[in-house]
């Protein structure tokens, strides 16, 4: 099992400079923006329910390519700015849409594989089901906690302003929401 | 059950972490790192406008117009929405009439909400939108102060036939007297010497200058010319400028960015 991913393996350790380009409207820049973070957002709004996730995340992204010029802060801020649009795109959506998220089957939003990548793709696959199933048990706001956190690698406090809750109340969401898929998992074996 | 009943913060937080955690935890470690995974797949494909900010990226003057980082989020968001509807921003537009409405004094903005307030009952009903009895009575009320008949509910008013029905005034039936007659007004009330609207007194704004603060300068009489007014940026240097533009500037003044459709 490979090493947990931090905040500065998507960008390669080069965050700054990147935002620096991403500020000065480079295509460049906005391509690497784009490359690193938008499959987790994507997987978030995937494991939200969303209906089309590739397309509200192409939304996500213009609204940030669109606004980059006005951000100040580091990767790990950037990172929750980038959640809270899509958090918001996501409200929207379920807004416009009248419903709840989607809990239909994952086979008409899964993208084609490649022709020499089936197998990892099916593999994939199978793995965003697993994930999708647990999550669907949870409560929303455990599962908003849970996806932000461990998907979004927000912070406590960063959940908490993405969600307008207060710290405490994320803490006990998580741990809620730890728990509960705790007690799903018990009664079978986990396999990788 | 080990998985639920002693996970406590710490454990949460190492288990966020990818940290090697308690055997007990190890299916929660697993649920964890599978959901990290589902940000390692490949990137979605992109849509028509998010494909042409990549291979293009933006100006440099699009790019750099800073937007304040509290409200970025809330700005991103209503900068998608108006240039998907690709019209200005109705901030500005917004701005533009409330700086307008926020100059007028305490009792012409109460008048102007009274006549708004009024005007939108009124146009609701000539509309028809309001509920059945609330129409009737606003289109009662419309007809009593107006010549505007509304096709009321029911009739079989055949359009072939519209403007053929004469009054019976105009046509001299209902006093002997062909032609509209103009309204009876009292002798002694304002505008009714011949040549004056109503409302009119027959004196000149010179005399009513006297009736002013400003009585003390009043001229003796009325200049041979009347100035003209001048260009905003001579306001307030006692010249009378040659001309008023009938035009908006052709250049933004200082100070003032490009609207955009963000």
């Amino acid at each position: 099992m490979s090493g947990p991913v931090t905040h500065a393996d998507r960008f390669d350790g080069e965050f700054d400079a990147v935002l620096a380009g991403a500020q000065q409207g480079a295509a460049w820049a906005f391509e690497r923006i784009f490359t690193a973070l938008s499959p987790v957002v994507t997987g978030y709004l995937r494991m939200q329910g969303a209906r089309e996730p590739d397309d509200l995340s192409s939304e996500v992204f213009v609204a940030v390519l669109r606004n980059v010029a006005g951000f100040v802060g580091d990767e790990a801020g950037f990172r929750s700015w980038v959640f809270t649009i899509a958090h918001r795109r996501l409200l929207d959506e379920r807004r416009a849409l009248g419903r709840r998220p989607v809990t239909a089957p994952l086979a008409d939003d899964l993208e084609l594989p490649a022709p020499d990548d089936v197998e990892a793709t099916a593999e994939r696959s199978l793995r965003t089901e697993w994930v999708r199933s647990l999550c669907d048990q949870l409560s929303p706001d455990q599962r908003d906690v849970l996806l932000l956190r461990l998907l979004g690698r927000l912070t406590v406090d960063e959940v908490a302003t993405t969600l307008g809750k207060t710290s405490p109340a994320v803490k006990a969401l998580q741990r809620r929401g730890f728990r509960a898929i705790g007690r799903l998992l018990s009664p079978e074996e986990v396999s990788l | 059950m080990g998985t639920t009943g002693s996970i406590d913060d710490l454990d949460i937080e190492a288990i966020i972490r990818g940290e090697p955690v308690e055997p007990d935890h190890a299916p929660l470690a697993a649920f964890a790192q599978e959901v990290r995974a589902l940000g390692d797949g490949p990137a979605p494909r992109a849509s028509s406008e998010l494909a042409a900010l990549l291979d293009n990226g933006l100006g440099p003057r699009a790019a750099l117009r800073a937007v304040p980082t509290a409200d970025v989020a809330e700005r991103a968001e209503r900068g998608v929405r108006a240039a998907a509807h690709r019209r200005p921003p109705a901030s500005g537009r917004l701005a533009v009439l409330t700086g307008k409405v926020a100059g007028l004094g305490v009792v012409a903005k109460i008048g102007l909400g009274a006549t708004l307030a009024a005007a939108g009952v009124a146009g609701a009903g000539a509309a028809g939108v309001l509920p059945p009895a609330a129409n009737d009575a606003v289109r009662g009320a419309i007809e009593v102060v107006s010549p505007v008949e509304f096709n009321h509910p029911g009739t079989t008013e055949n359009p072939a036939t519209f403007g053929h029905r004469v009054s019976p005034d105009a046509t001299g039936a209902a006093d002997g007297q062909p032609g509209v007659d103009g309204p009876a007004t009292a002798g002694d009330a304002p505008g009714t010497a011949p040549g004056q609207a109503p409302g009119q007194t027959g004196e000149t704004g010179l005399d009513r200058a006297h009736e002013t603060p400003a009585a003390g300068n009043v001229p003796d009489s009325v200049p041979s010319t009347v100035p003209e007014r001048g260009r905003p940026e001579d306001a307030g240097s006692g010249q009378t400028p040659s001309s008023v533009p009938n035009t908006a500037p052709s250049t933004v003044p200082a100070g003032q960015g490009a609207q955009g459709d963000e």
